[in-house]
């Protein structure tokens, strides 16, 4: 395994569980043996693979521009199941062809990425992948899967990309569990979650610090930004958060969201009902992230709980009056 | 657009800069420019304006579509990149994406009567339908067309120069309205809501296309459908901050709708299956 992952590091940018100071995290790996294999979930999610927090997307130069993103072949190894199955939800949004517009600036980074998943036997305090549909022990979003057997791994290919990356631990395709139902979904109409939910009650202790968005997997909400250095303008897509009132600020001053609760609640039914609306899927995939890691005690799971809760009662209740 | 990187601009360069308002603050002007590589486009539709090192807006096409030397974006002075846009002279160097989002039913609207309502700044997204529609090879489609523009005061009104040549337009009521008396001035004074009953049009045959400060289109809106008309008859284009125009950045997201693609236009009966979050 570590001679293969050697090999691989010649030919790829390696990104790995590794520990930072006293933190998990996906990062570059510089030396096999900082790579961590274990079962554990890393502190923030890989999505920097696909979609970095900066990214520069050209330059000026007198009469044009020129483009500059920089793109390197690289290996995601020891991707957890929660984290693979939300690149799914970033293939939708920015390529999928329920979208009216490919994004090429994506597809290029997208193209170059290979992704070995690993199963976590890890459940965090706030992890409900389960309710999520998501699989903890497998994840069928990678390009090949590796499964710890005795000491060591044995590697399930599962795309082209995937094939011959660790020669000599190949599996034929191993028995999977069936996909699991998601359980925590949003099935209603958008006038009866927009209103009629407690959004101020869900979003008490918001502080507005968009830690949520930054950890989540899935969140893909973004800005343009232009950066002068000696001359050179640069212009860089970089993170956004619909948790900052700026983010639909209007330059005449104009906010069509001014509170706290109603930034959490586009947060929560972005995920939840607008992105399955668009594009078939919920954008969410139960890795608790957001949930360990708000200071306002805010959880994404008891909100959508709740809400499933009062449209089961308001169904109830419109069905016992007919 | 699918093979290329949707956030490379091309390059355009002012040849005029009209200042539009007259009144203290001298906050509008439009900006005519020659693009390297020039586009079509439909009424109703917008851009990404940027300038190099300050960044991107949003603004609608302000002058025909049937013009094809150059177009015209018109800009409030209002924020930090619209200082910088209103800094520059004839000459410049400025950056152009687009055409984004979806535009005014013109085919729909054929057989039928037309009333447009605007206010203040409102007037530019509108001037590509007005002066399309007036055009000859346009006009007979249509029949009556009713405009009622307002503004805060008489030096507000932008595109001042068109409204002689509006005006006698055959078939057309041409009407101006301000916010408060004022010697000297004539026309209409007051909110447009209060004013669409003075103004005779046969609300069966009409599309009523708004646009202006978000409080105008509701109080409008409202007016017209209490008059009769009705909402799916009724069409407006909505502003909301934007980054890519391309339904990726998740600015404009209201409910499942993004502004960027599956507006800006909307008639108000689409609005009102929409989350209240403009």
């Amino acid at each position: 395994m570590k001679a293969a992952l050697a090999e691989l590091m010649k030919k790829y940018t390696v990104i790995a569980p590794v520990m930072a100071e006293d933190k998990l995290v996906y990062a570059e790996v510089n030396e096999v043996k900082d790579i961590v294999l274990d079962n554990r979930l890393p502190y923030k999610s890989p999505k920097e693979v696909v979609f970095p927090r900066v990214e520069n997307v050209m330059r000026f130069l007198e009469n044009r521009v020129e483009e500059m993103q920089e793109i390197k072949p690289v290996l995601l190894v020891g991707a957890k199941p929660c984290d693979t199955a939300a690149m799914r939800v970033f293939d939708e949004v920015f390529t999928g062809d329920k979208g009216r517009f490919k994004d090429r600036f994506y597809s290029n980074r997208r193209n170059c990425l290979t992704v070995v998943g690993m199963g976590c036997l890890e459940k965090k305090p706030g992890c409900f992948c389960e309710e999520r549909g998501t699989d903890l022990s497998f994840s069928p979003d990678c390009d090949g899967f590796l499964d710890p057997v005795d000491g060591g791994f044995v590697y399930e290919p599962l795309t082209g990309k995937g094939a011959g990356l660790f020669p000599g631990t190949e599996t034929e395709p191993l028995k999977r569990r069936s996909p699991l139902t998601e359980k925590l979904v949003i099935h209603g109409k958008e006038a009866d979650v927009f209103t009629a939910m407690p959004w101020e009650t869900y979003a008490e202790g918001c502080i507005g610090c968009g830690t949520c968005t930054y950890l989540c997997p899935t969140c893909h909400c973004f800005n343009l930004r232009d950066a002068e250095n000696k001359g050179v303008v640069t212009r860089t897509r970089v993170w956004d958060s619909c948790m900052y009132p700026g983010f639909t600020l209007h330059a005449g001053g104009h906010n069509p969201r001014t509170k706290k609760f109603e930034r959490f609640r586009q947060r929560v039914l972005h995920k939840y009902l607008y992105i399955p609306e668009n594009y078939g899927e919920t954008a969410c995939t139960g890795c608790g992230r957001c949930i360990r890691s708000c200071p306002g005690g805010l959880n994404i799971k008891n909100t959508v709980s709740d809400i499933m809760k009062r449209l089961e009662e308001k169904k109830n209740s419109e069905e016992a009056e007919k | 657009m699918s093979d290329n990187n949707p956030y490379l601009p091309s390059r355009a360069v002012i040849l005029e800069v009209i200042q539009e308002t007259k009144s203290d603050t001298q906050d509008v002007k439009t900006f005519r420019l020659k693009l390297d590589e020039p586009f079509d486009y439909r009424p109703g539709q917008f851009v990404e304006f940027s300038v190099a090192g300050i960044g991107e807006c949003t603004f609608g096409f302000a002058s025909s579509p049937l013009i094809k030397d150059y177009l015209e974006l018109t800009v409030k002075r209002t924020g930090h990149v619209t200082e910088s846009i209103h800094m520059l002279s004839e000459g410049s160097t400025v950056w152009i994406r687009g055409p984004f989002g979806n535009s005014f039913p013109l085919e729909k609207m054929e057989g039928s009567d037309l009333f447009y309502v605007t206010g203040g700044l409102g007037l530019a997204p509108l001037r590509p339908m007005i002066d399309t529609i007036f055009d000859p090879a346009y006009r007979s489609r249509y029949g009556r067309i009713n405009m009622l523009m307002a503004a805060r005061t008489p030096g507000d009104f932008i595109f001042s120069y068109d409204y002689e040549k509006w005006a006698k337009m055959p078939d057309t009521g041409f009407y101006q309205t301000i916010d408060s008396p004022l010697e000297g001035w004539d026309k209409f004074v007051g909110f447009p809501h209060t004013l669409i009953d003075r103004i005779p049009f046969q609300i069966d045959k009409t599309f009523a296309v708004l646009c202006g400060p978000p409080p105008m289109i509701k109080a409008l809106s409202n007016a017209f459908v209490q008059y009769g008309l009705p909402p799916e008859k009724i069409y407006t284009t909505l502003e909301m901050r934007m980054t890519c125009g391309i339904g990726k950045c998740g600015k404009c997201n209201i409910g499942h709708r993004y502004v960027c693609i599956d507006g800006p236009v909307f008639s108000m009966a689409e609005l009102s299956e929409m989350p209240n979050e403009y």
